[in-house]
């Protein structure tokens, strides 16, 4: 098992007058370079935006990896089972991390959120939550807002 | 979409008791505001973000538990029951408010050098001191 690169998505964001959306999607190869593929996106969005009346009201770029094999997920995973990690993040607000499917081994069994509380102090999460709080591969994590993510507030599981 | 109502003049809030079996199903309702697609402009989304992660924290906060805990840390346990175990302790197994408070009175005005306490201190602090005896609460305290 290994990922391998797929092709890049380009993809347009779209907004009528009614407030529906819609996107444009196009592929570039894997092997462009960043600077390059953003070049393209850049050239790309208003020669779309010339032949739509559409509001463009924003642009992804998707770096896009997959496992070379596919199997079958283990019995009991459950994607809307998520695990919620809210970090203070810079000034004094909080961004929230979602993890689908959790292991149900990092619950807590006793305490007044038995069944709902993660254990913060398993070596598996607590590691997850370092590198997030603290950077990986020297890159600080920062919430959608671009405020960089503090320390861990608490974490608990979800159910959609 | 949604659109970020405006605060009142005067911000006020309410207070929800969600059992605690469903704060995984409030907490995945409430995670659903996260997206910016719900919501209609930059800007209703960012704060409506801040407000729900703000709303999904709160639910382990176990607030009421901890007021409890401080309202009765404050009032202290009567001297009969310190031996009972805190989560076997009911409420008539704290000192009366009342009590407290003619304790801190009559500390606060002993600190003054006087021997009877003639002001509450909790009258003044609550500012219903009658008018020609009301007086800086700096002042009493001094």
């Amino acid at each position: 098992m290994a990922l391998v690169a797929l092709t890049m998505r380009v993809r347009l964001l779209w907004r009528d007058n009614d407030g529906a959306e819609s996107t444009t999607i196009v592929n570039i190869p894997a092997a462009t370079g960043f600077g390059s593929a953003l070049s393209f996106l850049a050239s790309w969005r208003p020669l779309a935006s010339a032949i739509s009346s559409a509001y463009c009201y924003g642009a992804d770029l998707l770096i896009r990896y997959a496992e070379n094999e596919t199997w079958p997920a283990p019995a009991g995973t459950d994607v809307q089972r998520e695990a919620v990690l809210i970090f203070g993040a810079d000034p004094t607000s909080l961004a929230a991390v979602h993890v689908p499917s959790i292991n149900l081994e990092y619950v807590l069994a006793s305490g007044p959120y038995a069944g709902i509380a993660l254990d913060t102090a398993a070596p598996a999460l607590a590691a997850f939550i370092a590198a997030l709080a603290s950077g990986l591969a020297g890159v600080a994590a920062c919430d959608p807002l671009a405020a960089d993510l503090g320390e861990l507030a608490t974490a608990y599981m979800q159910q959609l | 979409m949604l659109q970020y109502p405006d605060a009142p003049a005067e911000p006020g809030c309410v207070v929800l008791f969600v059992p605690i079996e469903l704060v995984p199903l409030v907490g995945g309702l409430f995670k659903r505001l996260e997206q910016r697609r719900r919501w209609a402009t930059e800007e209703d989304w960012q704060q409506g973000y801040r407000a729900f992660v703000e709303l999904e924290a709160q639910l382990m906060s176990n607030c009421l538990d901890s007021l409890i805990a401080e309202i009765r840390a404050f009032r202290g346990v009567r001297p009969e029951y310190e031996s009972t175990p805190e989560a076997e302790r009911t409420i008539d197994m704290y000192r009366d408010l009342g009590d407290v408070a003619a304790h801190l009175n009559a500390i606060v005005f002993a600190l003054r050098g006087l021997e009877e306490p003639d002001d509450s201190i909790l009258e003044a602090l609550r500012g219903i001191v009658p008018a020609d005896e009301e007086r800086n609460i700096i002042e009493l305290l001094s």
